[in-house]
């Protein structure tokens, strides 16, 4: 494998799963918080707060791995780095400008706990939920156009129609509602799961939205398998393995049959806590929240690596010169990386500072068990 | 000349240069983000020395100060992290082409400063929430390697920066013994390796004539000295997507070659050139072998502490100010805030801020005359306002002898980069740092002044007056300013380039750029966003900080 695609690999890996509980959580904390607000129910509060304090804790950890990501994307495939910048100019845009709203959300909404006024601090959580939806909507427009672009001449670098670029990609809809329910039900599982666990009851307040979320993830599924059929490279690395396209060229399907067995585990956990009780299912549910996790990596690596060695599959490039067609091959990465001294260091940097993540998580326990310097005050 | 004119001559010269209104908008997000920056340098370094004295002297009013620095840089931590992702995310949108470049042959302090980020991140949340869950000395440890991470992450960035001020292997067009200017003889150069494939298809005279000096090689390839002019025309050769029979090297191609090469791309010319001279410096260090690295980091690394030393110093001013903490610990934190400005301050001034002068003066003689107002053409402070005094003295710091003349303004062709088609009229900096550079000098000498009366105060055991209180709680706006001007200098200095004598922001922008409007409206949006960050800020860190 290129050193380079591996790298990318990993560090998206690592970014996706934080990325998706992020997204999770600011939406489900705002919404608990706002229940708890009306009904005056101090520990919904106390599990938003919760949830509020694990993304504060790891947020950083998040977009670092994205960082990294950027990073490595830039060093090893510059020329396709820079055609990237020009063809998702608004795309980018869009996410780049609810990021910076997103991080001044969080900042206000776990910071103002008890001290804005319950107003301002449900905006901020509003802020919070809505930022999260924009991001999403740039990054997953982005995909949808590395998949089959639209409104943009790859051969000049240029977009030639801002909206349709942004918003008319035909893949946008099914990828974009299918990520925001993947994410929030990920979510909505992984805390049952780790409620029941712990031997918490809290974990029945999940279910029902989990068990609906997990039906909206199937059938926005279907409806972005469908679309991609007009993707025709993308659809035969993923469904021709099981018969369903013509021959794949790199056969994904293992990873897709993957996919709905975890997702099938989920609904176990799920249903079987919600109709025979938590302590029931226990194990199960908790099954079903390190399947959620291992989902949402397995579902972006089959989105992802369906298009494998191209950015954009060359039958969506249109005609492109021998130039272009280098940019676009994950195969050609800048030379200057073929250095075995970069990927010493990218080894050595990457396993101790994993490590020191590790211990981080484990000591502070990803910033549940501590009693940092703010601490919370009551209401 | 008159004021009036003068001014409206030196807002035409920095209107000039291409693409203001992109430049404007990343110099916000850029300096928005060192705003923060300059914290996450600084703060865990002062918590480190706190946690120092207090394990010498366990004295709990150290591990507290110690406690409301690292909740100080945590808060703004995270909103750096914000716009340091805002700003490289501009940097795709804005400048993908100086990317492209930036990713194929100076990629590696980018790659290295990844990990710099994910130390920072890792230990700063790992110190905040673990405070209480670790002992004192691994508490240490962890606020020593968030600092430690930090200037890592900012040596980084400053090996890009300084390669963009200083190429690797720059020679600059000013003798400072004679006082010779050498730009007629196809000064400034940069020293690059071309591939043997190249060089024997052009013709000896040809290379003689344009001032490329060949000076040593191998079979593989030849070292040669190059006029930046040419660099810096091959380079937007190869931006319009130039062939070779398109280029100004095709008056130098041997005629036996002409009709293999005709249709090469200038594209593919500029890469191999590029891609050799990087093998041969090194593919990794190319970037970091920059001559004005060294000062530049310690420099850069210097502000971050003032800035943060005389933001220490202004809070605690400000509580003694409005009595919203207790007075004896708020002038013991006062004090020590004081004496650490200090002596930021004398090594800044007297060390890093010398050596960085020493560089300027000798790589980039144009930005050096602009910055000392050298031309004819302005009131200039060294020259008109000191009797020529200035000058001297100047002389003397970067050349050692104030007999020794400094760069003419007015005598560096206003066209030794230019050439027919060019989107370049001005290949001089502009005349307006020289304003921005002497505000900063004397707000800097200012400040030094000032913080060594009030730690001369302060270490005699005194306490200061109302009015040396109320200076003190501005001070950070002033460091800022500083801060600010500096890199305004800094930057503006090398225009019209952007990577000095390679090319400029025409060819690093973006062909299908956002136009004014959409630009205005992020900027506004990048700057609300700020203004929310200080309202944050205010609440979290100073209405709930008083004990701290």
């Amino acid at each position: 494998m290129e050193p380079g695609v591996l790298w990318l690999t990993v560090s998206f890996g690592l970014h996706i799963v934080l990325v998706n509980l992020g997204v999770g959580i600011s939406i489900v904390a705002p919404l608990l918080r706002v229940i708890a607000l009306r009904r005056g129910d101090t520990r919904l509060d106390r599990e938003a707060y919760t949830l509020t304090r694990f993304y504060a804790a790891t947020y950083a950890l998040g977009g670092v791995f994205g960082t990294a990501f950027t990073v490595y994307l830039f060093s090893y495939y510059p020329s396709f780095t820079s055609l990237l910048g020009r063809i998702a100019l608004y795309n980018y845009a869009l996410a780049i400008m609810a990021l910076v709203a997103h991080f001044l959300s969080l900042t206000l909404f776990y910071y103002g706990w008890s001290r804005l006024s319950p107003r301002i601090h449900t905006l901020s959580g509003v802020t919070l939920a809505v930022s999260a939806l924009l991001i999403v909507l740039g990054f997953r427009s982005v995909f949808a156009q590395l998949s089959s672009p639209v409104g943009v001449d790859l051969s000049r670098g240029v977009v030639t129609s801002p909206f349709e670029a942004l918003l008319g990609n035909p893949l946008l809809p099914p990828l974009y509602l299918k990520s925001i329910a993947a994410a929030i039900t990920a979510t909505l599982v992984a805390v049952a799961g780790w409620h029941a666990l712990r031997g918490e009851d809290l974990a029945r307040i999940y279910l029902k939205p989990a068990l609906a979320g997990l039906i909206i993830v199937l059938l926005a599924g279907a409806w972005y398998g469908l679309e991609l059929r007009r993707v025709e490279y993308k659809f035969n690395n993923i469904f021709g393995g099981l018969g369903l396209g013509g021959e794949p060229s790199l056969d994904l399907s293992w990873l897709l049959i993957l996919k709905v067995v975890l997702w099938g585990i989920q609904v176990a956990g799920v249903a079987g806590a919600l109709y025979r009780g938590v302590d029931w299912a226990r194990n199960l549910l908790a099954a079903g929240a390190i399947s959620a996790l291992i989902a949402i990596l397995a579902g972006e690596y089959l989105n992802a690596y369906s298009q494998y060695p191209y950015f954009i599959p060359p039958s969506e490039a249109g005609v492109v010169d021998e130039r272009l067609a280098k940019v676009l091959n994950l195969l050609s990465p800048n030379i200057n990386t073929r250095s075995e001294l970069l990927q010493l260091i990218t080894v050595a940097s990457t396993t101790i500072l994993l490590a020191a993540a590790a211990l981080y998580l484990a000591i502070t326990r990803a910033g549940l068990g501590a009693r940092e310097g703010s601490g919370r005050r009551s209401n | 000349m008159e004021l009036g004119e003068m001014i409206s001559m030196l807002i035409d010269q920095w209107k000039s240069y291409p693409r203001p209104a992109e430049r404007l908008i990343s110099a916000i997000g850029i300096d928005v983000h060192w705003t923060i920056l300059q914290y996450v340098m600084g703060l865990p370094f002062m918590a480190f020395i706190a946690q120092l004295i207090y394990l010498k002297t366990r004295d709990s009013f150290w591990l507290g100060l110690a406690r409301t620095l690292v909740k100080g840089f945590v808060i703004v931590f995270a909103v750096g992290a914000a716009t340091g992702t805002t700003a490289e995310f501009g940097l795709i949108l804005l400048w993908p082409k100086f990317l492209e470049v930036g990713g194929k042959f100076i990629f590696f302090p980018f790659y290295a400063e990844i990990y710099a980020f994910m130390m920072e991140v890792i230990f700063v949340y790992f110190l905040y929430y673990g405070w209480s869950r670790v002992g004192d000395k691994a508490r240490l440890l962890l606020t020593a390697l968030v600092f430690i991470g930090a200037w890592y992450s900012g040596a980084m960035i400053m090996a890009v920066n300084s390669y963009m001020v200083t190429p690797t292997g720059l020679e600059p067009a000013y003798n400072p013994d004679t006082g010779a200017m050498l730009y007629s003889q196809g000064y400034p150069k940069l020293e690059l390796a071309i591939p043997a494939n190249i060089t024997s298809a052009l013709d000896s005279v040809w290379l003689k004539e344009n001032y490329v000096d060949m000076v040593g090689g191998g079979e593989e390839y030849a070292i040669a000295k190059v006029p930046a002019k040419l660099v810096y025309r091959l380079f937007w050769e190869a931006s319009q997507n130039y062939t070779l029979s398109q280029s100004i090297l095709w008056q130098g191609v041997k005629e036996e070659y002409r009709e293999g090469l005709a249709q090469v791309s200038m594209q593919d010319v500029v890469d191999w050139i590029l891609y050799q001279t990087t093998s041969v410096y090194d593919p990794l260090l190319y970037p970091l072998k920059s001559p004005s690295w060294p000062a530049s980091v310690i420099h850069v690394t210097g502000a971050s502490l003032a800035v943060s030393g005389y933001t220490v110093l202004g809070a605690y001013a400000l509580r003694l100010l409005t009595g919203t903490a207790s007075r004896e610990r708020a002038l013991r934190a006062l004090r020590f805030a004081a004496l650490y400005t200090l002596a930021v301050m004398l090594v800044q001034g007297f060390i890093s801020g010398h050596e960085m002068g020493v560089e300027i003066a000798y790589y980039n003689p144009e930005k050096f005359a602009a910055m000392e107002g050298t031309s004819s053409q302005i009131i200039s402070i060294t020259r008109d306002l000191t009797g020529g005094l200035g000058e001297k003295l100047v002389a003397f710091l970067a050349y050692g002898s104030p007999d020794k003349p400094l760069p003419d303004y007015d005598s560096i062709p206003k066209d030794w980069c230019s050439f027919p088609g060019a989107p370049v009229v001005d290949c001089r900096p502009p005349l307006l740092i020289h304003y921005a550079y002497y505000t900063k000098m004397s707000l800097a000498i200012a400040l030094g002044a000032y913080t060594l009366a009030l730690a001369a105060l302060l270490a005699r055991g005194r306490t200061p007056g109302r009015s040396m209180l109320a200076a003190a709680a501005l001070s950070p706006l002033v460091a800022h300013t500083v801060s600010f001007l500096g890199w305004l200098v800094r930057e503006a200095g090398r225009k019209p380039f952007t990577v000095y004598g390679v090319f400029t922001p025409a060819e690093a922008g973006n062909p299908a750029g956002p136009n004014m409007l959409q630009l205005a409206l992020v900027g506004i949006y990048l700057v609300a966003m700020l203004l929310i960050l200080a309202w944050a800020s205010y609440r979290f860190l100073w209405k709930t900080g008083g004990e701290g």
